[in-house]
Formats: structure tokens, sequence, C-alpha cells
């Protein structure tokens, strides 16, 4: 491979897109999270924009003011990737599947069969559960974290040796012999510890790359340790170059300790959308989106710039008083910068709909300046790559694709096309089937 | 009131067919058992036909010998069907999930989202897992039988209920008010012993509410569940006799459980090979006979006959020493039927090219002949429908499609074709959504 290049992955699942209030935004099927003709036309966006994969999120319980807004995350994620695998060819398929309150067998089968019927483009987003609400739609309670974390090793440990068990070589399909398969080849994995365990076999050939690819995301000091020793990718949530970069270079390390190559394992920083002409524009569709979320952000604003700010004030900037005493808090890891775009005098109503309080950096602006952030991030080496989560697909994802991408391309930061065909190959992944024995022994 | 019609649905599995030498054929594609698109062009095939559903069951563990012959089973049914949504309009999607492993929540959670993407077209064949090898790949020892059972009905109720949580009062998403009215999104808070759920789920209402409820014909406990939940059963009687009895059993199950006995179909379980003629459907059925050993079966048939030496002379017919000596087995509609064709001058190889071994009734022969066969359990009530397997994907399912369909329709026994959109719609039965107000909440 010449100069490296970045990754771009997708958030992908509700219908909608990343932002409260996208449901409403004019042009969007109120009733998209119900349309799978929409997700495959989005992912087949994605696809000619050359995106790497496509990252699903997922949450099992119902969250949030079912009024106001749709919920934020898909109604189901298997079900969306297998339906969008039929409409790609080469986009990578990430679901989130939970350790937690998930049996191994099924996790194995489902993602396997994914990967397998996807011709090799399926990864397995790694997380145990965290809510409460959650757990109670399991009719139980959230176990202790270190407990969670155990179970979480078991069932990866598991559905990797479940994944290997159809040895590499064990379909012969040879219609002249009439062998179908080296049963010598097909072995249980008997495998048992405190919380879960499997015979086996799973009764699934290897796919194009073997099997699904393992992602990772949060969960601080155990997360790391998950992330070193099994995932080729990790999405974060960082707000800065410095505080990225310390993460990537931590993954790095945590792989290295697990006995891996610290090239496998693939950072991606998280990056939240709202594209327009200009920086006005951009601020008023942000505001025309989400005015009202945004207006109830002034308080938590006005925390983070240790000040007492009002509603009533949301149409003028900080005074000069107000400029004098504020000061980031150390709490929240978007002060800076939140301080930053208050001192250039914008209105508050005109700094939140920058997206200071937002999941990730928001890029409010022009595409240019979405694919200046990217470059500005990767070549500082901060991260390996991206997850976009744009503020509405309908209209926010087609500019990405059709300006941004170019514009990275142009400056040789992404490729032009696919150069293989499976997860695998997008990510640099290594080779690996069942489990691995570098990490594992 | 318009002539009754038959309900037919299709098995689909390993994308071969269901006879274990059908992957050996040349003008198969050997690694057609991984490949999706294959499952797609047979639902495709029978939806072109009318048919009402395809049927993936199933089994978690590794079923049959794969030295020889690929697994009967899918790779995994919901998965399969919902890449198989997204290629069809109309067909049903029935796909079979265990209640013994699976947390209902998430149960619900895929089936439901899957009625929902494919506008209402989803049926679930709830059943319990019985086989030792099945829970050794979660872990887990072997319940008691009733226990099985136990576990069956509290997971079809939170799944019911967790379907209704979402109610239609919730509304539709309105840009300028709500997305949803929460007043009619409730948790179901529902415990058991063996599981239990708050709720409740984000999933909203399909074209046909929530998902059918199908199972397996059986006796005691599955029975009075099938009683309790099932539209659909699906059974293998052996014989019109059989078949009306068990389609009295169950429409008796469903009463007793407070239901009407018309939402209870009773689908039987067949087998068709279609030629232009007995010989060429024969043939056919040879090629992949032929490339098995043919001990094995020619040693069951001479039981069958009732005969003490297996037949020397596998393609000539019996002599007259031989018919003579024949015993079948009376109460055997198979040996009844093996001995019909030894004495209408069958050979030993023809006999068994007739399927008289396959696990069901099974005609192999002409349009007319197949026909008739379905003509003939239908109208003597020993079926509401019918299970269709065939030996040969690739072939069997459009030689169906295009030449007995349009003799039942001829008939009037089959729909001219989809009169609604749903599965419910297609098996003519009642709105549900949720909990049936007529089933007792707690388990018997």
């Amino acid at each position: 491979m010449a100069t490296k290049q970045m990754l771009i992955g997708l958030l992908f699942g509700n219908g909608y897109g990343a932002q409260f209030g996208a449901w409403r935004w004019p042009g969007v099927d109120p009733a998209g999270w119900t349309n799978m003709d929409l997700m495959v036309r989005y992912a087949q966006m994605a696809e000619r924009g050359k995106f790497q994969f496509l990252f699903m999120p997922d949450f099992q319980s119902m969250r949030g003011d079912i009024g106001a807004d749709a919920q934020q995350l898909t109604m189901e994620p298997m079900l969306t990737l297998a339906a969008v695998a039929q409409a790609t060819e080469r986009i990578g398929l990430v679901a989130t599947g939970s350790t937690t309150f998930n049996e191994p067998f099924n996790l194995a089968r489902q993602f396997k069969t994914l990967d397998v019927m996807s011709h090799g483009r399926a990864g397995w987003n790694v997380v145990p559960t965290s809510d409460p609400s959650i757990a109670a739609n399991y009719g139980r309670e959230l176990p202790p974290r270190a407990e969670k974390y155990e179970r979480l090793h078991e069932v990866v440990q598991i559905v990797q040796a479940l994944w290997g068990s159809w040895g590499k070589d064990a379909w012969l399909h040879d219609q002249k012999s009439g062998r179908f398969a080296d049963p010598a080849k097909v072995k249980p994995v008997n495998l048992r510890g405190r919380h879960v365990g499997s015979a086996g076999p799973l009764v699934l050939p290897p796919s194009e790359q073997g099997q699904p690819v393992i992602f990772q995301a949060g969960g601080g000091d155990e997360g790391e340790i998950v992330a070193g020793r099994y995932a080729s990718g990790v999405v974060g949530v960082v707000f800065s170059i410095e505080e990225a970069r310390e993460q990537r270079m931590a993954l790095r390390a945590a792989a290295e300790r697990a006995g891996r190559d610290p090239d496998e394992i693939k950072f991606f920083a998280g990056v939240m959308t709202s594209l327009g002409q200009d920086r006005r524009a951009a601020l008023d569709r942000r505001i025309a989106m989400s005015r009202d979320a945004l207006a109830q952000r002034v308080g938590y604003l006005g925390q983070m710039l240790g000040l007492p700010l009002k509603p009533s004030q949301l149409d003028a900037p900080l005074n000069a008083e107000q400029l004098a005493a504020a000061r980031p808090s150390p709490y929240d890891p978007r002060s800076n910068h939140a301080l930053k775009i208050a001192r250039e005098g914008w209105t508050l109503l005109d700094v939140l709909a920058h997206g200071v309080i937002d999941y990730h950096p928001t890029i409010v602006g022009p595409p240019v300046e979405l694919a200046d952030h990217m470059q500005e991030w990767f070549e500082a080496g901060a991260a390996d790559g991206f997850w976009l989560n744009p503020d509405v697909y309908e209209d926010g994802l087609p500019p990405i694709v059709d300006e941004v991408v170019p514009i990275l391309q142009e400056r040789g930061l992404f490729h032009r096309d696919y150069e293989g065909t499976t997860l695998r190959d997008h990510l640099g992944a290594p080779a690996q089937y069942g489990l691995d024995h570098r990490v594992m022994g | 009131m318009s002539k009754p019609k038959m309900i037919l649905g299709m098995l689909l599995g390993n994308n071969f067919g269901v006879h274990a030498a059908t992957w050996r054929m040349p003008h198969v594609d050997p690694g057609a058992w991984t490949n999706i698109e294959a499952t797609i062009k047979q639902a495709r095939a029978a939806e072109r036909g009318g048919m009402q559903l395809i049927f993936l069951p199933d089994r978690v563990f590794l079923h049959g010998d794969v030295a020889v012959s690929p697994p009967q089973f899918n790779i995994d049914p919901i998965i399969t069907l919902s890449a198989v949504a997204q290629a069809t309009d109309r067909i049903g999607l029935v796909g079979t999930a265990s209640t013994s492993f699976t947390e209902p929540y998430l149960l619900a959670r895929q089936l439901k989202a899957l009625d929902v993407f494919s506008h209402g077209r989803v049926g679930w064949n709830a059943v319990p897992s019985y086989e030792p090898e099945a829970f050794a790949n979660f872990g887990k020892e072997m319940p008691q039988r009733e226990n099985k059972y136990e576990r069956l009905h509290e997971v079809v109720q939170i799944v019911q209920a967790l379907w209704g949580s979402w109610g239609y009062g919730a509304g539709q998403p309105d840009q300028a008010g709500k997305f949803a009215d929460p007043a009619y999104i409730r948790p179901v808070n529902l415990r058991g012993v063996h599981v239990g759920v708050r709720g409740p789920l984000s999933v909203p209402p399909s074209e046909q509410g929530q998902p059918v409820v199908v199972m397996p014909a059986s006796s005691g406990y599955g029975l009075q569940a099938a009683g309790m939940y099932a539209n659909v059963v699906i059974g293998m009687p052996s014989s019109i006799e059989e078949g009306r009895a068990m389609r009295e059993t169950i429409r008796h199950a469903a009463t007793l459980a407070g239901r009407d006995p018309d939402e209870i179909k009773l689908l039987a379980f067949v087998g068709y090979t279609v030629g232009d003629t007995e010989r060429q459907a024969l043939d056919m059925r040879r090629a992949l006979d032929d490339r098995m050993d043919i001990h094995g079966p020619l040693s069951r048939l001479a039981a069958y006959l009732g005969l003490r030496e297996v037949p020397s002379k596998p393609d000539e017919p019996f002599t007259q020493v031989q018919l003579a000596a024949m015993r079948g087995h009376p109460q055997d509609p198979r040996s009844a039927r093996a001995v019909e064709l030894a004495k209408a001058g069958w050979s030993p190889r023809d006999i068994l090219a007739h399927a008289v071994f396959d696990p069901y009734p099974s005609v192999v022969g002409t349009a007319d002949q197949v026909a008739d066969h379905l003509q003939h359990w239908f109208e003597a009530g020993a079926a509401d429908g019918f299970m269709v397997n065939f030996d040969d994907y690739a072939t069997g399912i459009d030689a169906f499609v295009d030449r007995v369909v349009p003799l039942l329709r001829e008939r009037d026994i089959f729909p001219d074709g989809y009169a609604g959109t749903t599965l419910r719609d297609h098996l003519g039965l009642p709105a549900q959504y949720g909990l049936d107000p007529r089933i007792a909440m707690a388990a018997p």
C-alpha cells in the first residue's frame, strides 16, 4: 500500500439521522424507521462514497420522549444488515451485539450467517449492557461491572471458537465422490466458563473473510483490554486531537500487550455533521432542526463555562463580564471548544447550534470544513479514520458522498475505490479463523 | 359464499432440496447451501405460484451425516427471511425460533421488526427444543418435558404482550405533532418462573399487527399450547383418516382454549415431483436415488412388503411367487402403497422412485396426479392446506407452480392470486394484537 489513507464508517440505522428532530426535517419520510427501502438507499449511497463500513449501535430498551422524537437507534440491527447486504457489494456491515443477556451460540450463528450471506463483510461490535432499563427487559438486574466483563470475555471466546469449529477446509462439496464435508474437520468446542458454555459445532462454513471482524466501543480500562485482545476496529467518542491520540496510542499498546501487532487495531473518531453552503446556512439548518432541544441546553452550557446562563439570553452573545468570568469546566472535555466558540461572539443559540454539546465533535459549515477536520485529525495521528454521524441522511449524506469524499480523494487522503472485497480487507485486519492463538495461547 | 380454498406452503432449508443426493446433481451448484440468492430464487418461484407462505424449520445443532449430505436446515432462519423479505412482495415468511434459549425480548423484537419490514408477512414457528445436543450448545441441562412447556407458555405470552405494548392508539409519526403517543406505549411487567420482561417494545404494529403463531402438531402439552396460541399447525398425517383426526383434534383444542376452531389451520406435509409423464417423474427421482447406495432402501422395501429376502433384481418386476408371498402391514399406509405398486408390476427400483419411504405422503407423477392428490385430501377434510416438500428446488418448484397450480385454480380449490397483502390475509385469519384476551394469563 502507498501512502496511508484514512478509513470512513457511517453511523447507520434509524432511517432519519443522528440529530434530534431529524424525523421532522422536510423531505424526510416520517415513517422512515419502518422503511427498509430507505435503509437500503442510504447504504447504497454510503457505498457510492466508498465508505469502509456501516456501523449500527444498539439499545434494547425504549428511551427518551417518544412523543417528541424518534428512537435514536435502529429497530433491529441484524435484520437491517441482512436486508442491506442484498443491495450492496463491498461496504462492511457492523452491528452491535451485547454480551450480557445474549447466548454465545445465538450471537455466533447470526453474525456468521450475516458474514456468509454478505460474502465476508460482517463485523460484531462487542459491548456489555450498561443500562438498567435494558436489564429490566430481560427480567434481571445489571450484573456488577467485573462480572459483566468476565461474561464478555467468555462470550467472545466461545463465539470465536464456534466460528472456527467448522474447519476452514471442511466443506468439500465434491459432487463426483459424494463427499459433502470432512467430518473430521467439524468438531465440537466443548467450552464452559462460569457464566456460559457451548458444545458446538456451529454448522457454518467460513465466509470469504473467514469469520466476522470484531469491533469494540467504550468501557474504560476493561474496554481497552477487550479491544486489545480481540478488536480490529474501535469506535470512539473523543473531543480533541490530544484526547483521540491518547486513546489511539493506548489501544495500540493494549493490542501489543495482548500479543498482537498494533497496526491491526484501527481507531475511529466520531464526527457529527450539519452541512450547508457556509457557516451561517449550516447554523440555520441546525437551529431549524433542533431549536427546542438546543434551547434546553443553555443551563448546561453555563455549567460548562462556569456561568449562570438562562434561556432569556439565547439570542445574545456572552457580555464582557461573562466573557471575563468564563472558565472551561474540567469535568466535560467539550468545554474548551464551547468557550472558544462563545468567545467568537456568537449568540448563545448559535453557540449551541455549533454542536458544542453533541455526542461527538460537530462540523457545522460547508463540506470543506468536514474534509479539513478529518485531514487535521488524521495527519496528527489522532485516528485511523472516522465514523460519521450526519444530522439527516436524506439531504445530509449526499453532500458528504458527493462533495467531502472527492475533496479527500483529491488530497490523496481517502481511496478512490475498494481495494479488496471483505471488511477484513478494508480494515487491513489479518486473517483469523476461530480463536486468535496469539492471544489465547 | 365461494368454495373454500387450500393453503399451500413450501418448505425451504438447505437450498438444494429435501433429497439427500440433490446436491450432487450436475445441474445443481454444490455451493448453493450458503447462497442467499438461491433461497431468494426459490421464494420468488413460490410467490409466482401464489403460494401463501414459505417455511423454514430449524435445528440448533449439527443434524445428519455431513460426510455425504448437507445439513437439512437453513443456516439461520430469521436472518435468511430478512433477505428474502426484501426480494419478495406478498408471500408469507414463516421462520422457526426455539422458545428454549433466547430471551423473549429478543425474540419479540426480531420477529415483529421483521413483520414490520416485510409489511406484515411473518409467522413464528414457536417450538420448544427437546434434543440434548441443542441444550449442550447453550451449555444447559435439558429440562423435564413439562418445564419445557412451562417456559414455552411464558415465552409466547411475554412475546405477544410485548408485541401489543406499542398500541395502535400511539398513532403514526406526525411531523407537525407527536412521533407517537406515549399514553399508548406501555410496559408489560410480566414475570414467570423462567423469564420476565418489563417492556415496552419499541416496534409499532405491522400491516397485520403482529406475526402469526405457528406450531408443530403434537400431543399433550404441545397440543394444548397449539390450541391456545397457534393459527397454523404443521403436521405429518400419513393418511386421510389420520389427517381428519389430527384436524379435529387441533380444532377441539382451540375450542377448549376459548377460540374459534376456524382460526386454527392444519397444514399437512406432502412431497411432489412433477413430470410430463409418470415415467419422466419417476426417472427424475431415480436420478437422485441412483446417487445413493440402494442396498439399505431395498432391505427396507423387503421388510415393508413382508418378504424374507431382499430383491436381487431391482430393475425387474416381482415374480408371481414373490407377489403371492407379499404381506403388507395393514396399519402402515406406506406398506400398503408399496404392495399396491408391486402388484401393479413396478420394479423395486421404480417402487422406491414413487417415494414410498418419504416420511410424508408423496406423489411422483404427472401434474394431474398431484392435483388429484391435493384435491382428494383437501375435499375429504384431511387438512386446511399443505406444506410442500421438493426433492430438488432447482426443478421442482417451477414444475409445481407452472403445472399443478393452474389445475388447482381450474378446480376452484386454490385462490387465483393474492387477494390481500399480509400473511393474516392469506390465511383468512381474524385480527389479533397483543395477548389474546380469550386466553388465561397464567400458565396451565
